[in-house]
């Protein structure tokens, strides 16, 4: 009995580690393909294939390309969003939307101007 | 009028012309760039302008205006003083399909947004109802501006009371410092000459001792 019980739980384990690490193949996944859209990051099949020299010698500054491409990604996304719900209901309140255009214009200036991406 | 209504619209319509432009070049950097990031600020910009366009612009600018001078022009306003920081109140009358609206209104100083605290109905032809719902208004509002003041000349002069009664402490506890100083000062100075004379006392009481004793001994 206790014998099943433990194989349940390696199996459980295992399904779980499967689980998250899937989630972390299709978060980097998904990062990278934004990121590459945003001239920032290799995809994930280059980033898959090739080595870390490959890619430093193809991408500059890649880790400030990721973390620029999940910043736009978890604020720039969701400030957009908001913003644009905002002007389009006409209820706009003049301080909201200015912090909004704000953040909003900080971080693409940031991803325009960064040292970061494909190297020329 | 022209210049809560017509003016703001200008600017409106100059800051969205401006909107606009910024979002057809935005556009243009996107594609030619490309700048896949313009998206955050074109989408918005773009919501924008639509909102703009598809939303009434004169009627809300002139309803706002009308509300704020059914406050700013109300009967009693000769009795505010110049730069008002009270709640003030006034008389909205507006129009509403068939029926004629009077609402008890009130801003917050500082503030440009008017409340309806309480409304009216009457009919197109109820003029003499109309008319008294009116005059009542702006009586109750005239009544609850004055409530408003008293009631912060009243919490100013308790104010001026406290601050007054804290002063009058704090002098009154410095004066009882200066005399139990004095007190402390007087009864150490009667200490000090009390022993004074019983020094000099039992000096005197030493020297008559003395020369009694000298008087009485008998030395060869």
């Amino acid at each position: 009995m206790d014998s099943g019980e433990s194989e349940g739980g390696c199996l459980g384990l295992f399904v779980l580690l499967v689980g998250v690490s899937l989630l972390i193949v299709a978060v980097m996944w998904f990062v990278s393909l934004v990121g590459h859209a945003l001239a920032l990051t290799p995809t994930y099949p280059e980033f898959d294939r090739h080595d870390g020299a490959w890619i430093r010698a193809h991408y500059d500054a890649p880790g400030l390309g990721y973390v620029l491409t999940v910043l736009a990604l978890v604020v720039g996304v969701p400030a957009s969003c908001v913003l644009t719900g905002e002007l389009w209901a006409g209820r706009a309140q003049v301080q909201r939307v200015l912090t909004l255009s704000a953040v909003l214009v900080v971080l693409v200036l940031a991803i325009a101007f960064a040292p970061a991406g494909r190297s020329h | 009028m022209w210049r809560h209504v017509y003016l703001p619209l200008a600017l409106q319509i100059a800051g969205l012309t401006a909107l606009g432009v910024l979002a057809a070049w935005l556009s243009v950097l996107l594609v030619t760039g490309p700048h896949a990031e313009l998206i955050l600020l074109i989408v918005p910009a773009a919501a924008g302008v639509a909102g703009w366009l598809r939303t009434p612009k004169v009627a809300p600018l002139r309803r706002r205006s009308l509300l704020q001078a059914a406050i700013d022009k109300a009967p009693h306003r000769f009795e505010r003083p110049a730069r008002p920081r009270h709640r003030l109140y006034g008389t909205w009358v507006e129009s509403e399909d068939d029926r004629v609206v009077v609402a008890l209104v009130y801003r917050e100083p500082g503030s440009k947004k008017v409340t309806i605290l309480e409304r009216r109905n009457h009919r197109g032809d109820e003029l003499e109802d109309a008319a008294a719902s009116v005059a009542a208004v702006d009586e109750r509002a005239a009544q609850l501006e004055r409530e408003v003041r008293d009631r912060r000349r009243a919490e100013r002069q308790a104010a001026e009371r406290e601050r007054h009664r804290q002063a009058q402490e704090a002098e009154d506890a410095r004066l009882r410092a200066i005399d139990d100083q004095h007190a402390r000062e007087l009864a150490e100075r009667e200490d000090q000459l009390r022993a004074e004379d019983a020094r000099s006392r039992r000096r005197e009481a030493e020297l008559e001792a003395e020369a009694l004793a000298k008087a009485l001994r008998r030395e060869p």
